[in-house]
């Protein structure tokens, strides 16, 4: 973004979503961006800005906001939070059943980071939302992977038991976070055709 | 220097100026949203208004919100709202579309 006379590279880091919340009392990851206020325009502007190395004050950032000037750095304002933050989930996981839950507040994404991925203070602070939510994914992957070992190997012992079920039981059966199932598609010709083609051949006499 | 617009209104010449720092700090006050408000000057509430035009004064003393309301009134909404959109104006680059001032409000009209 250009303004006061140089380039600044935005960019919403934990670090300024504090910063957001000291000056405004907001939940940061919560906020709506639909609906800036003045107040939370200039806030989230000289965040940004003391994120990207502005030695500015409050009152500097409000004054870059100047009619000509404004609309062109909220939308730039704008693109960088929605770069910060990870897309939003359009399709929630159908076997939770339940909305999708609401955003992490700050004190949660900094307990997850901490905990759940032993991240330093500083490494927190210095990631946005959509890097911390990339490392959840990554996190989530591989304890599906390890639940689906675990899942296949209760599976086959299940199924080859004495008493074993009628309808063999599946590895997801066993996973606490179960891979989303696939929507079912159109059925076709050749899905048909598909299904057959490992069956075995008979010779019809 | 802050290029400033006058308001003449009741007996008294007000200095009119456009400060985002002084809108935002207004929004407590003001008890709205202000940025919503410069972005509609055609279409702005009572609270907005008032919030505006507390904000936009510059003149020392510097009034309370009471005081700028109670400056608004049917007779004098016309002068109040062409002369905050002229403040607005004077902080517009020259290349810049002016936009429209408010739409004086017709003497006749109940509030």
């Amino acid at each position: 973004m250009s303004a006061a006379g140089r380039k600044w590279r935005i960019i919403f880091t934990h670090r300024a979503l504090l910063d957001i919340e000291d000056l405004t009392g907001l939940d940061a990851m919560r906020v709506n961006l639909a609906q800036l206020s003045a107040r939370l325009l200039r806030a989230v502007l000289f965040a940004a800005l003391r994120e990207a190395g502005s030695e500015g004050s409050i009152e500097d950032a409000g004054a870059m906001l100047k009619p000509g000037a404004m609309d062109r750095i909220r939308r730039t304002l704008i693109e960088a939070w929605r770069a910060s933050f990870p897309d939003p989930v359009t399709d929630p996981e159908p076997e939770s059943g339940s909305p999708a839950p609401p955003p992490l507040s700050t004190l949660d994404a900094w307990a997850k980071a901490r905990y759940d991925f032993h991240l330093s203070d500083e490494e927190w602070l210095a990631m946005t939302p959509r890097m911390l939510h990339a490392i959840a994914l990554r996190n989530l992957e591989r304890m599906r992977q390890s639940e689906m070992m675990l899942g296949v190997l209760c599976a086959h012992t299940v199924n080859s038991s004495f008493r074993a079920p009628r309808t063999p039981t599946q590895a997801r059966s066993y996973m606490l976070h179960p891979y989303p199932e696939e929507p079912e598609g159109p059925v076709y010709g050749e899905t048909i055709m598909s299904v057959f083609a490992d069956a075995p051949k008979h010779k019809v006499n | 220097m802050q290029k400033t617009s006058s308001l003449k209104i009741d007996g008294q010449t007000l200095e009119l100026a456009y400060d985002f720092n002084l809108i935002a700090e207004a929004e407590d006050a003001a008890g709205c949203n202000l940025l919503a408000a410069l972005e509609n000057l055609q279409d702005l509430t009572a609270m907005q208004l008032r919030g505006l035009l507390f904000a936009a004064i510059v003149s020392t003393p510097r009034l309370t919100l009471l005081e700028a309301g109670a400056l608004i009134r049917v007779n004098t909404i016309s002068v109040v709202t062409t002369a905050l959109a002229d403040a607005y104006n004077l902080t517009l680059p020259a290349s810049e579309p002016k936009p429209e001032p408010a739409a004086p409000a017709p003497e006749s009209s109940p509030v």
